[in-house]
């Protein structure tokens, strides 16, 4: 069993993707030995009122079992309590919310008030660092990067907030980890895609000071190739337990309880 | 490695015109092989796995040579 926490479905405005349709998603995840894929609407991510792709997006994967709805919620913005309890509803793994694309303070009163309120329905919160590398941005894509010390401050705020930050690097993950209490620490978690692998392997060296228990398999297609992180978790040749872990069971035990 | 990279240089490029290599990231190197696999027919693959180094390089360069 894999789960994909982080991939994305419809156009990407700042370059061509291939496969960015439900079908084609279901196909690269085939492709790659993919089971289940946490799907964020990516057009809206981009819009002034992103949470207008939930819709969308809900109805999307009501048609496709394998596909599990990451609804957007935009704190600044009024019916974000409403979809926060939809999400709840309709079972949503997880809700994302990308302040920088949304022009909000990643540590301001908005996103304070959004992880208190996802903290109290127990739902996890999913944050990317970046969609891109730097150097292949859009000259017109000028979002900044989730600073660490963001994600440091939201954690803190509620007791009762998980967050899944993708898109993360190893220096990202160790400022914030080790920057926080190991009650913090244990309600993060991190996805794969942007930690690099062999022969340098920041994944292994995570793996041994951070602990396996925190991250979780994740690729960002199809704005990434997934075979990149399959390739990755595949080389660190782990035994069956721990590599399940990665794959799915830290996603089960962790975010989905 | 962004999802739509290889067919741009295959395409601008053409298959007869890329070599592997991994910049010492081996994770992002194999995963574009596998990728390459659903793009290419298995004769064009092994123009990117070795043949057009083969051809380009000096006799010798190679272990196999």
């Amino acid at each position: 069993m894999r789960i994909d926490v982080n991939a994305f479905l419809g156009a990407y405005p700042y370059r061509r993707v291939p496969g960015t349709s439900p079908d084609g998603l279901l196909q690269a995840m085939a492709r790659a030995g993919i089971d289940e894929a946490w799907v964020s609407h990516l057009p809206s991510l981009f819009w002034r009122q992103p949470m207008e792709g939930n819709a969308w997006l809900y109805a999307t994967a009501a048609r496709e079992p394998r596909l599990k709805p990451v609804p957007a919620l935009h704190p600044g913005l009024s019916g974000w309590e409403g979809a926060l309890g939809e999400a709840a509803d309709r079972a949503a793994p997880a809700g994302r919310c990308d302040p920088l694309y949304y022009g909000l303070d990643p540590a301001g009163p908005e996103m304070r008030v959004l992880a208190a309120a996802c903290g109290a329905a127990h739902l996890p919160l999913m944050m990317a660092v970046r969609l891109e590398d730097g150097r292949q941005r859009h000259p017109n894509d000028r979002a900044a990067e989730l600073p660490a010390a963001a994600v440091r401050a939201l954690i803190r705020s509620d007791e009762d907030l998980r967050l899944l930050i993708t898109h993360a690097d190893r220096g990202f993950i160790e400022e914030v980890h080790f920057g926080s209490t190991p009650e913090e620490a244990a309600r993060l978690w991190w996805d794969v895609s942007w930690i690099w692998g062999a022969p340098e392997d920041h994944l292994e060296t995570l793996l041994g000071t951070i602990g396996i228990d925190r991250f979780v398999f994740g690729t960002g297609q199809p704005l990434r190739i997934p075979e990149a992180s399959v390739a990755k978790v595949d080389l660190l040749d782990l035994a069956p337990a721990p590599r399940a872990a990665i794959d799915s069971e830290n996603t089960r035990g962790g975010l989905l309880r | 490695m962004d999802g739509g990279m290889l067919e741009a240089c295959l395409e601008a490029a053409g298959v007869e015109r890329l070599l592997w290599g991994t910049d010492l990231t081996m994770d992002t190197g194999w995963a574009k092989l596998r990728y390459l696999e659903r793009l290419l027919s298995p004769r064009d693959l092994e123009l990117v796995q070795w043949r057009n180094a083969a051809r380009i390089f000096p006799r010798g360069a190679f272990p196999a040579d």
